[in-house]
């Protein structure tokens, strides 16, 4: 087993954790606020806060793509990424501004 | 690197991959129980979930519902066919297509807070016109339709490669599997188990890449070198006959898959309202290293120097044959089919769904508004079941993957600039609406036929759009885009 493969076994199990971790957060909000009729307004921002964000994950990617072909050394960010996809989603159960204030 | 190293893992028998078919499918069952016992109460909870979707399930269910056999298999596909240039051109619009829908999902979710479905939205911007609506649920239905039965195909491909698997049988498995879940509990159980397949994706992927690495001396350093001495134009993305050959046409169908697709529109509205857009635009970009991931095995197919006889004669399989047969540890081998088997499981699923809120709200409220609450909701979930079993029916006649999805995008495309436009401008009418979907097809279609993919899919895209503008420009009419939530969205809660 090498190096790298340990390094991301390890990095593969806290994202994990977090995943897991935010996953029951977000099953117990549901539980809570399932029920709960009131009717939200959207307060997220203007659509032009939006634009920014968007250009930069597709330049992002396209970057990402173009330096695989750089130096072999970017074959490896692609399954990095894939573990922060996996974080992002554990983290986004804990970012969100869940309504009910549910724990 | 010779291609005659690759010999196909022991131990992968048919019992195993059976057995992770199904015992995937209890798992979710399992979930779907739980769900159904606690968060479903009517049709209101089954299709929409109470509008109470949070940004984590929200993310989660979008990247699952839209990392199909499409983004695991074809990305590795394309990678192979047309090196580094073919996964620039199947990755960038693809997580793209799903940020696009933002700016929409913000204007619709506002000026119609109540909705459900895309046709609804169709249906009350047109004056309750039943032909305009009726044309846009047909598409829907015959989207989600193909994309149920193309992921169905993705199954059947990954464990007849992997596990000798008839092809037949992962498809009457897979969609008895899928089935049995979804029915219970509707759109909670495709968000909770689309969210939990997301992680079945990603971790398993990152670790199986850099395993298959591992497997090659020399690791990524060596497929690096192979590659650029066989082929250098492989490692660059600059390669026109990519983007000229699928990217463009692909482009624009998944901007069709997405905005055109009730699936997306159901979550808009299932979404809590403040969330819908970050949602959107978290799920695109961190959709992006799904397929960038899975595409480096193609990478590897071409350092082998495989053809597509070596995998069967089906370029889609060439992830799989890499997978099953580079040495990795049978758990290894599980991972990949594991994440396999998620993105179909997960996908089929949204889009059964979102059947779900289509045969609810456009179909049997709007043709029969006065069933009641216990039939529509006996008939919201077996529409679960009748689509799974459409969709298999047509795939076990048998039918080519590749061509069926770009088949699938095409037909999409025609609807994708009269959709956006009638969200976007007020001017837009019936006549444009339904004449720019019909035209586009009419000539789009034999375009495509005798000119090929790209000045096909430019000619739906030109006739439809062109279409709708000339005929909002030729009336004076202006559609009050605040008409919508206040007089016409239906709750069917009561």
């Amino acid at each position: 087993m090498s190096t790298l493969f340990i390094i991301f076994l390890v990095l593969a199990a806290a994202t994990t954790a977090l995943f897991f971790a935010g996953y029951a957060r977000g099953v117990r909000i549901a539980l809570a606020s399932y029920a709960d009729d009131r009717v939200e307004v959207d307060d997220s921002g203007d659509l032009s806060t939006y634009w920014w964000p968007i250009a930069l994950a597709v330049l992002g990617a396209a970057m990402i793509i173009a330096l695989v072909g750089v130096s072999p050394v970017f074959i490896y960010v692609a399954p990095l990424l894939a573990l922060i996809t996996a974080a992002g989603n554990g983290l986004a159960f804990f970012i969100d501004d869940d309504a009910t204030g549910a724990e | 690197m010779q291609k005659s190293d690759l010999v196909l893992s022991p131990g992968l028998s048919q019992g195993l991959g059976l057995a992770l078919m199904i015992g995937t499918g209890l798992l979710c069952l399992a979930l779907a129980y739980m769900i159904k016992t606690r968060l479903v109460r009517n049709t209101h909870d089954f299709i929409i979930s109470n509008r109470r979707i949070g940004l984590g399930f929200g993310v989660g269910s979008i990247i699952s519902v839209w990392t199909w056999a499409m983004a695991v298999m074809m990305s590795t596909a394309m990678t192979y066919q047309w090196g580094l240039s073919g996964l620039f051109w199947f990755v960038v619009p693809n997580g793209f297509a799903v940020m696009a829908v933002v700016p929409l999902a913000k204007i619709l979710r506002r000026r119609m807070p109540a909705g459900y479905t895309i046709s609804q939205f169709i249906f009350s911007r047109f004056e309750q016109s039943k032909v305009t609506s009726g044309v846009v649920t047909i598409t829907m239905i015959f989207g989600i339709i193909l994309e149920i039965l193309i992921n169905l195909k993705g199954t059947a491909v990954v464990m007849s490669t992997v596990f000798s698997i008839d092809w037949r049988l992962a498809t009457m498995v897979t969609v008895v599997v899928v089935l049995t879940y979804s029915y219970f509990g509707g759109l909670w159980t495709s968000v909770m188990t689309g969210t939990l397949n997301t992680w079945m994706i990603t971790v398993p992927a990152a670790i199986v890449i850099v395993a298959v690495f591992g497997m090659i001396d020399g690791g990524a350093t060596a497929v690096f070198d192979t590659v650029d001495a066989s082929k250098p134009s492989n490692l660059s993305i600059m390669n026109a006959d990519a983007a000229a050959g699928f990217g463009i046409t692909l482009a624009f169908g998944l901007l069709a898959a997405t905005v055109a697709d009730q699936t997306f529109w159901q979550k808009v509205w299932a979404i809590r309202p403040n969330q819908v857009a970050r949602t959107f635009l978290w799920s695109g970009a961190l959709f992006y290293p799904i397929p960038i991931c899975f595409g480096m095995l193609g990478l590897v197919a071409l350092a082998y120097g495989l053809t597509p006889a070596d995998v069967g004669g089906d370029i889609v399989a060439v992830g799989p044959y890499i997978v099953s047969h580079i040495g990795l540890p049978l758990i290894l081998i599980l991972a990949y089919v594991l994440a396999i088997l998620a993105a179909c499981y997960s996908t089929i699923d949204g889009a059964s769904s979102a059947l779900s809120s289509i045969v609810a709200v456009d179909i049997i409220k709007r043709y029969a508004p006065k069933t009641s609450e216990t039939w529509l909701f006996y008939i919201t979930k077996l529409s679960v079941l009748i689509g799974g079993i459409v969709a298999a029916a047509i795939v076990l006649s048998g039918a080519d993957f590749t061509s069926l999805v770009l088949t699938t995008y095409a037909l999409k495309t025609s609807i994708l600039l009269p959709l956006i436009l009638a969200i976007v401008w007020p001017r837009t009418n019936t006549v444009g609406f339904v004449g720019g979907i019909v035209l586009s097809i009419l000539i789009g279609m034999p375009l495509r036929a005798m000119y090929g993919e790209l000045a096909g899919t430019l000619a739906i895209v030109g006739i439809s759009g062109g279409a709708v503008i000339v005929a909002g420009l030729l009336s004076r009419r202006s559609f009050d885009m605040n008409n919508l939530g206040v007089k016409q969205a239906m709750r069917l809660e009561g």
